[in-house]
C-alpha cells in the first residue's frame, strides 16, 4: 500500500526531525501523479520551518509540466540562490513513475525519471544547516505546494547515487539494496500506521488531514538468501534463456568482492544481467551474493554461500 | 529482513527456523535469546520464553508473556535472534535489517 495524498484536503507528511543538512545527498520516490494541477507536486522536502518562507532548503518535486526537478536553495547575504535540475521526460498520470534528485555537491545536482538523467545543473546554492528544520513527503512546507497522487518507497541517502544505482531503483529495487550503507532515512510508506514508520533512522511522519493508503508499486524486496546453488544449473538457465527472459525471471546483485567475476559487478552491489559467460570459476570469484528471483528458479545442492542470516516462519 | 504479521495481544507460540544462506543454522550448544524492540525504540523487556524447539534443524519459537506483548499501539515491533554459542561468541539473526514484526488489529 502506498500513501495516497489529496491536494484539495491539504494531506501530506512531515517532521521535525531533519536527517540530514548537507551533501551529498540523493532523495527517491515512486509517485503516481492524479492530474496536473496548477502548482507543482512536492515529493521530498529538507525545509526551514517557514518562518523565513522556505529559502533553504533541498527538494525532489515533479514540476506542472510532469517534468522531475532536482533544487536547491539557499538565503546568503540577503540573495536566494537556487539551482534547479528538470529531466526531460514528463510522468504519465495515473502511472507510477520513478523520481529521484542527487545532490553530488553544493554546485551541482541532477534529476531523474525512471533511471534518465537530467543535465547536471550547477549553481552555486548551500542551505544553511541552522535554518534547516522539517522533512516532508508530500509538501513544500507545511500546506504548500502539496503532491496531488499516491507516493512510496521514499527514501534519503547521504551518497550521491551513480546512474546504475537509480536504474535499480527505477527498475523496482528496494532502497534497502542499493547503497545500504549510505541509507539513511527508507519510508516503505505502506500506509498501515500513524504517524508512518521510517526503518533507518525512526524518523517517524505525522500525517496531516488524513492521507490514506492506496496500492503500491511493484518492489523487489530482500529475501533470504538461497543456501547455495548449483552453478552448472545456472549457467544452464543463462545459455539457455533469452536475454530478455533472464532480466524478466532471474534478478541478481552480486556483492563483488572480486574484480575477475566475469559478471559486471565490481565492488559495490550491482545490478546485473546473467550471460552466457557467467562461468562456474567467475561466479566462484564471488564471495557473497543475494538473490530474489519471480519466480524462484534453483533449489540449493551444493553450498557456495556463507554469511547472510535469516529467518523464516513457520508452523 | 522479514516482514511477519503479528495479531495484536497474541499470545500463541510463534514459531521460526533460522537460516543461514538459506539453510537451517544447527543449534546444537548455542543459546538463544530474542531482542525486540517496538516502534518506539524501546526494548521489550520479556518478550516471552525462548525455546529451541529443534536445535539442528534451526527451529525456536517465542511463547509470549501475555497479551500485552503485541500491542497495536506500539507496532511493529523490530525482531533480531541472538546467538551464543559455547566460546561466548555471539551472532544475531538476521545480520542484515531486523525483521519487522506487524501488529495487526483484532
Amino acid at each position: 500500500m502506498a500513501r495516497l495524498l489529496t491536494q484539495s484536503s491539504n494531506q501530506f507528511l512531515s517532521s521535525t526531525t531533519v536527517p540530514a543538512t548537507g551533501v551529498p545527498l540523493t532523495f527517491a520516490a515512486w509517485y503516481k501523479r492524479t492530474a496536473a494541477g496548477a502548482d507543482v507536486d512536492s515529493l521530498i522536502y529538507i525545509n526551514d520551518n517557514g518562518a523565513s518562507g522556505g529559502v533553504d532548503y533541498f527538494g525532489l518535486y515533479v514540476n506542472t509540466d510532469g517534468t522531475v526537478r532536482a533544487v536547491t536553495s539557499d538565503f546568503i547575504g540577503g540573495i536566494q540562490h537556487i539551482g534547479t535540475a528538470h529531466t526531460t521526460g514528463a510522468v504519465s498520470d495515473g502511472v507510477w513513475a520513478h523520481c529521484a534528485a542527487v545532490f553530488p555537491s553544493t554546485s551541482s545536482r541532477t534529476a531523474y525519471l525512471n533511471g534518465t538523467a537530467s543535465t547536471a545543473e550547477g549553481t552555486t546554492s548551500t542551505p544553511q544547516a541552522g535554518q534547516l528544520a522539517r522533512t516532508y513527503i508530500g509538501a513544500f512546507i507545511s500546506g504548500s505546494s502539496l503532491a496531488d497522487g499516491s507516493i512510496a518507497e521514499a527514501a534519503i541517502w547521504t551518497a550521491a547515487l551513480d546512474a546504475a544505482e537509480i536504474a535499480s531503483l527505477a527498475a523496482g529495487v528496494s532502497p534497502l539494496m542499493v547503497r545500504p550503507t549510505s541509507l539513511l532515512c527508507y519510508w516503505p510508506l505502506i500506509g498501515q500506521y500513524s504517524p508512518e514508520i521510517e526503518l533507518r533512522s525512526r524518523v517517524e511522519l505525522t500525517l496531516t488531514n488524513g492521507p490514506t493508503a492506496s496500492s503500491h508499486p511493484l518492489i523487489i524486496y530482500p529475501s533470504p538468501a538461497f543456501s547455495g546453488f548449483n552453478s552448472t544449473q545456472l549457467v544452464s538457465l543463462a545459455a539457455t534463456a533469452t536475454a530478455s527472459a533472464v532480466l524478466t525471471s532471474v534478478r541478481v546483485i552480486f556483492k563483488a568482492l572480486s574484480a575477475t567475476a566475469t559478471a559486471t559487478a565490481s565492488g559495490l552491489t550491482k545490478f546485473i544481467t546473467l550471460t552466457k559467460s557467467a562461468t562456474s570459476t567467475a561466479l566462484g570469484a564471488i564471495s557473497t551474493a543475494y538473490f530474489y528471483s519471480l519466480p524462484k528458479l534453483v533449489k540449493a545442492t551444493t553450498r557456495f554461500l556463507n554469511g547472510l542470516k535469516s529467518t523464516k516462519r513457520i508452523t | 529482513m522479514a516482514i511477519y504479521d503479528v495479531v495484536a495481544g497474541s499470545t500463541n507460540d510463534l514459531n521460526f527456523q533460522l537460516l543461514d544462506n538459506g539453510a537451517p543454522i544447527d543449534l546444537t550448544g548455542f543459546t538463544v535469546a530474542l531482542l525486540l524492540e517496538n516502534r518506539k525504540g524501546v526494548q521489550v523487556p520479556s518478550p516471552g520464553t525462548v525455546t529451541v524447539v529443534t536445535a539442528a534443524e534451526g527451529k525456536v519459537k517465542l511463547t509470549p508473556t501475555n497479551v500485552n506483548v503485541f500491542d497495536e499501539d506500539n507496532g511493529p515491533y523490530y525482531a533480531r535472534w541472538k546467538l551464543t554459542d559455547s566460546f561466548s561468541k555471539i551472532s544475531y539473526v538476521p545480520s542484515s535489517n531486523r525483521d519487522v514484526w506487524n501488529i495487526l488489529g483484532t
